[in-house]
């Protein structure tokens, strides 16, 4: 029963398949067949091409007699009825295969030039006259077209097709027979580019391609292989495709094939498919991404990471693709990408996950952002309007998406305006305080902290995304930062606060949490833990620097905040399950040479939490000079004052009438109060 | 387009202080091999540009510059050298320098985007507003994918120009918002800046509102209305968005109450409260 389901099913993909492609009708329905309906066996090689109908009687298909739907009445006392057809192909080498669709009531056997190629509700064995068929066909399946399809095996000239169709009892009231049968021609284009998926939302997937010649773009797309039961259709005649298929389920799988108006370009199979993205919002589920960076140099080194990185995920789904930019050497030129990124290197991966990118300077070298032209722009397909979450940028140059209960944050550190209160900054401000995210994840090209094959003290680009975006990214709470532009691999403690120079880098007051300055390693110095309480909450973040996916170019490699700094070939691999961030570095052979393990505590509600912003405090004065008073409707068991950045500059234990804080400098603080029940209550003073 | 002096020059200088300890990099490498080069052939023009634009991509102006000369010199004449100098010079804050290099690309080219683009900043910094918006507009009517900071730039030469220009300004950035989208956060957070120049108190009201609108997050534009209500002494408007903006903080999720921005914003909403109730 599952076999035969399955067999149909395969049947109908199939057949809905070579709807698409270019046919010739070879049989059609309504033909006019030769048939022999004495009551007995047709004496003679009957089904043979060469055999001589000369004597049968000839009609218009619907044969049979019982229905009344008749075109051709054939004689009603007859067991078993022959019928046989022979066509003129002139040059059959054209087709690749033969589809077939009949109307059998109730049993057939199909021949073609003596061969036997269908077998219809009849049993095993060489059937004769008096041979009755396996199960009745009644109602609407007597009217059904059953289809096949089969490798063409076509003679050049003329050809026969022999059928027998047998009655399934004596007694039987009916029986009915049609025949239709076409050929396939190869598809005329093909696919040179993608099938690759851009801008994935719960409910919509970009779909991108590029044909060889001028020709409409469909897409057949369902949740089953076997039926791919809808179509999404442009009518214009492109080489270069792209299809917006909406109205999608979130986390789902879909199957989809690639045609044009005439053919199946890339027909469906188990590994073409995408799958939509979650809904936003905590999930104890696993997010699977891949970071690429610097990877494009269209080399067996890009490759053997490529593969690595295959081999490490096994069957597994990577949920996010991203490009951390320079994604195709030297120039970022769509040659240069056809051989980086889509022939013979990531087409495996672009067809099934959605792939995102950041630009880089060798992009930069044939892009523009300030036009959104060049080849990076045209390649990709980015959301502008916050149409995969987050705040709208209205630009492809940067923008955010969210992908389950995490947000992923874009900037573009190659060609834009990098200062603090510019266009990037604010968007970005914005966009990171409207997400709900357990996450955050940002990227860019040029890393804050680098002294591989670039050097971060140094070289502007660099200095300006450490100086002007970090704090802000920092004060509201990023975990990871993924950069590239060094050709090398290079890792950071948990750290925060650090936008100075090397020289800068303080161990002490810039890595942050219990296991801020170990491995990050579970089993080893431990986990890096992001608290919510106490004063380094939401504080810390692990910066990568992951350039090596396509070579290596060595350097001095010893940047203090680096936990691991490697001359090797890599990709990162981050795998997000919760309130848990695992990363691994895998090499290009398969070893993994770096890890490690972040881990947030998200208290489930605010009562677990010790802060309670209903209730406030007042100071007076303020703005202050030399002292406050605290004016609190619960008493404090301690009071901490902390500036701008969030140093503590004053500790005070009790609950003090007064503080003097004649010493501090001008400018604004946080004044925390700790309650006796572990409640924080803060308010701000201003220092004049 | 703020006043020029902006960052990357300041680093700029700091790059050319700052001894240059570590002499690799891909573009070091890659401007070594050009100098060999030049060295086999001193009197090849292409090699000049070459460097010239390897100089330019790592922020070394001057050098940049003095190698577009020279390949001039030595008798470069594609017209990309002139839009390339001319990007050196506006670094430079060469700006009638950098002007007449975007003359020579001109005479070459008058339809390329770009150049114009180039133009509307040069004439910006010399206060040539007219030929500013002139260039802007230019852009605006031929680039296909236009973005934000298309018409918040042109926006800010209306009001260069002349403070009063406010409703040209905002025109333009109205027609953005009709071009890229309604909810695009920085034309509507600029369409807020230049209702607060008009005064109109019931438009900025509306245009918080609107800022609200296209957020999940509320806490941060109902503390901002606060502040504005505030300043207005709409005192018990200020409250009730004051206390929407802690109600909205009370929402979110623990952890994103606990990041710096936010324990600062908390701090600023008792504070209003605070100044609020004396
Ligand atoms: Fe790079």
């Amino acid at each position: 029963m599952n076999k035969l389901l399955f067999f149909l099913g395969f049947s109908i993909l199939f057949s809905l398949s070579n709807m698409l492609c270019a046919q010739t009708q070879l049989i059609s329905p309504g033909d006019n067949w030769k048939y022999y309906d004495a009551g007995n066996a047709p004496s003679g090689s009957w089904k043979t091409l060469g055999y001589n109908d000369a004597t049968w009687a000839s009609g218009n298909a619907e044969l049979g007699y019982g229905d009344g739907d008749e075109t051709t009445t054939t004689n009603s006392s007859a067991w078993t009825t022959y019928f046989r057809k022979t066509i003129n192909v002139t040059n059959p080498s054209q087709y690749t295969g033969l589809n077939l669709k009949m109307i059998r009531d109730d049993g057939a056997v199909v021949y073609l030039n003596g061969t036997e190629i269908w077998r219809n509700n009849m049993g095993s064995g060489t059937p004769s006259y008096s041979t009755f068929a396996n199960a009745t066909v009644n109602n609407a399946d007597e009217s059904t077209w059953q289809t096949l399809s089969i490798p063409n095996n076509l003679l050049t000239g003329n050809n026969t097709i022999a059928v027998e169709m047998h009655q399934i009892t004596l007694f039987s009231s009916d029986i009915s027979f049609d025949f239709e049968m076409t050929a396939t021609s190869p598809s005329l284009d093909t696919i040179i580019r993608g099938p690759y998926l851009q801008k994935g939302t719960p409910t919509s997937v970009v779909v991108r391609w590029r044909t060889g010649s001028f020709s409409q773009s469909v897409i057949n797309y369902g949740t089953s292989l076997n039926n791919l039961n809808m179509t999404m259709t442009d009518t214009n005649s492109v080489v270069d495709h792209e299809i917006e298929l909406t109205g999608l389920t979130p986390n789902t799988v879909y199957y989809y094939e690639i045609a044009n108006q005439s053919s199946v370009l890339d027909s469906a199979n188990a590994d073409m498919y995408f799958k939509t993205a979650p809904v936003s919002g905590s999930s104890t589920a696993t997010t699977r991404i891949w970071a690429l960076g610097d990877c494009g140099t269209s080399n067996n080194n890009q490759r053997a990471v490529r593969d690595a990185y295959y081999n490490y995920i096994g069957n597994q789904h990577t949920d996010v693709l991203l490009f951390l930019g320079d994604n195709a050497y030297q120039d970022g030129k769509d040659s240069e990408y056809q051989t980086a990124v889509f022939e013979n290197m990531y087409e495996d991966m672009l067809k099934k996950t959605v792939a995102w990118s950041t630009m880089g300077n060798h992009d930069g070298h044939s892009a523009n952002s300030g036009s959104q032209s060049g080849p990076y722009y045209d390649i990709f397909t980015f959301p502008t309007l916050g149409e995969a979450g987050g705040s709208a940028s209205g630009t492809e140059a940067y923008y955010s998406f969210d992908y389950r209960n995490i947000h992923f944050i874009v900037l573009n550190s190659e060609d834009l305006d990098r200062s603090v209160g510019g266009t990037m900054y604010n968007w970005c401000q914005n966009d990171i305080q409207n997400t709900n995210a357990d996450w955050i994840i940002a990227l860019w090209h040029h890393p804050p902290y680098t002294k591989g094959s670039h050097n971060s003290d140094i070289e502007p680009q660099l200095i300006q995304m450490r100086v002007n975006f970090l704090p802000m990214l920092e004060d509201n709470g990023v975990d990871l930062v993924l950069c590239g532009h060094s050709h090398s691999y290079e890792r950071s403690y948990f750290i925060n606060g650090h936008d100075g120079f090397t020289f800068n880098f303080d161990t002490a007051s810039h890595i942050v949490g219990v296991n801020g300055y170990g491995d990050g390693r579970i089993g080893s110095d431990g986990a890096y833990q992001k608290t919510t309480v106490g004063p380094e909450a939401g504080d810390g973040a692990v910066y990568i620097t992951a350039g090596s996916s396509g070579k290596t170019s060595g350097s001095s490699l010893n940047h203090p905040a680096m936990f691991s700094s490697l001359d090797e070939l890599g990709s990162c691999v981050v795998e997000v399950t919760n309130n848990q961030l695992d990363m691994k570095f895998v090499r290009e052979n398969g070893v993994i040479d770096d890890y490690f393990t972040i881990i947030k505590s998200f208290p489930t509600s605010t009562t677990e939490l010790e802060i309670d912003p209903k209730s406030t405090f007042k100071i007076h004065p303020n703005p202050a000079s030399d002292n406050i008073r605290l004016d609190s409707p619960l008493p404090f068991r301690e009071v901490h004052i902390f500036d701008r950045v969030g140093n503590e500059v004053k500790y005070i234990k009790g609950n003090p009438s007064t503080i003097d804080i004649s010493e501090l400098a001008i400018g604004m603080y946080i004044v925390a109060g700790t309650t006796e029940s572990g409640k924080h209550l803060y308010q701000k003073l201003v220092i004049k | 387009m703020k006043p020029f002096l902006n960052i990357s020059l300041f680093f700029g200088i700091l790059i050319v202080l700052l001894p240059r300890i570590y002499a690799h990099g891909g573009l070091d490498e890659r401007i070594a091999a050009k100098t060999k080069e030049i060295e086999a052939d001193p009197t090849n023009q292409q090699l000049y540009f070459d460097r010239g634009y390897l100089h330019q991509q790592h922020e070394d102006w001057d050098n940049a510059l003095a190698d577009y000369i020279q390949a001039k010199n030595l008798g470069f004449r594609d017209k990309i050298i002139h839009f390339r100098q001319a990007e050196v010079y506006l670094e430079l804050a060469l700006f009638r320098s950098g002007l007449t290099c975007t003359k020579l690309y001109l005479n070459n080219d008058s339809l390329d985007i770009k150049i114009h683009k180039l133009r509307a900043k040069f004439f910006f910094q010399l206060m040539d507003y007219e030929q500013s918006i002139i260039a802007h507009c230019y852009v605006l009517k031929h680039t296909i994918d236009l973005r934000p900071e298309n018409y918040i730039e042109l926006g800010q030469v209306y009001l260069e120009k002349d403070s009063n220009l406010v409703d040209s300004a905002l025109y333009i950035i109205n027609k953005g918002l009709k071009q890229l989208g309604s909810q695009v956060f920085i034309l509507q957070q600029e369409k807020l800046n230049y209702l607060l120049i008009k005064g109109n108190q019931a438009a900025i009201s509306e245009q918080f509102d609107q800022l609200l609108a296209i957020n999940n997050r509320k806490e941060n534009w109902y503390y901002q209305k606060a502040v504005y209500l505030f300043e207005q002494k709409q005192y018990k408007e200020a409250l009730e968005a004051n206390q929407k903006a802690k109600a909205a903080f009370e929402q979110l999720k623990p952890h994103l109450q606990q990041t710096k921005a936010m324990m600062y914003l908390l701090a600023n909403i008792h504070s209003l409260e605070q100044k609020l109730q004396d």
